[in-house]
């Protein structure tokens, strides 16, 4: 990886960190800033899947999934933020999932989807809190990306869940409802994420026929619940008893 | 306008989505730090 890049003429290193663990991650902060100065562009990416029927999952299985996608990207963030802080510059890009987007679209999917709609979150309110600092969040939703995770996947377990191992992921097939979406390759996308963060846009996606399961999903049932308060309001007046925040 | 320059750091950077984006930034000039528990992927 970073011998091709070098090869090319690029300026790269190559460090080992287990996004599982806070302090491997401030360690492997240490080192790329020692490497290559101030660290201006965090791509908050290691993840890991998990197609399992959550009952079926040990408590290893669900912790596993949580703390390498949700809090992975939390704590690479809380790394490298306050070097952009002081810089009053940067972006912070997250890979999420469609399936953190639309958690209600791709089943037997539980802690996945929780961890990367968890991401998601945390990316928007993120860039919230760092507007004043000029600094930016993106969060990317693969929709089908061929990224040898399903053959790859158990072998980035760490022993603390569990530990590593060989064998595919198996897919159920009610998770794409026997519809797979196109599987593009990730050099592909690649320059559509990055054409995103030059934008500031808070979400890149990669499939725009996914945008009917959007509306299939989410968004055409928040709007059917809002009709439903929407009414209720109209019918018997707002909840009594308004209270307002201390200020 | 997120300028893509300086230096940056891709986790799980030694395969899949992320080693995509590492190249894609190293092509664009960008310095790239490529973290990944398996360190020999990122080499």
């Amino acid at each position: 990886m970073t011998d091709e890049i070098k090869a090319a003429g690029g300026k790269a290193v190559a460090i080992h960190c287990d996004v599982c663990e806070r302090d491997s991650i401030k360690r492997m902060k240490a080192e790329a800033t020692a490497a290559l100065g101030f660290i201006k562009l965090v791509f908050a990416n290691a993840g890991a899947t998990s197609f399992d029927p959550l009952m079926d999952m040990s408590d290893d299985d669900v912790d596993w999934i949580i703390q390498v996608n949700l809090m992975g990207v939390l704590n690479t963030a809380r790394a490298f933020l306050p070097d952009m802080m002081a810089a009053r510059e940067g972006h912070i890009v997250a890979t999420a999932s469609m399936a953190g987007l639309l958690p209600g679209w791709i089943p037997v999917h539980v802690p996945y989807s929780a961890a990367k709609a968890g991401i998601i979150g945390a990316m928007l309110n993120l860039s919230l809190e760092m507007k004043e600092y000029g600094i930016r969040t993106t969060s990317y939703c693969p929709g089908g990306v061929a990224t040898g995770m399903k053959a790859n996947n158990s072998r980035y377990r760490p022993s603390r869940f569990g530990g590593p191992s060989e064998g595919a992921v198996h897919i159920p097939k009610a998770s794409f409802q026997g519809m797979p979406p196109a599987f593009y390759p990730p050099e592909a996308i690649a320059p559509i994420v990055l054409r995103a963060v030059e934008n500031n846009r808070p979400f890149v996606f990669d499939h725009a026929e996914q945008r009917k399961f959007f509306r299939e999903t989410y968004s055409g049932i928040v709007e059917a619940c809002y009709d439903d308060i929407e009414a209720y309001e109209k019918e018997r007046g707002v909840p009594a008893g308004v209270s307002h925040l201390a200020s | 306008m997120t300028e893509i320059s300086g230096a940056a750091v891709v986790t799980g950077g030694g395969s899949g989505i992320g080693m995509a984006l590492a190249k894609q930034l190293a092509k664009q000039g960008v310095a790239v730090a490529v973290a990944d528990i398996i360190l020999d992927n990122a080499r």
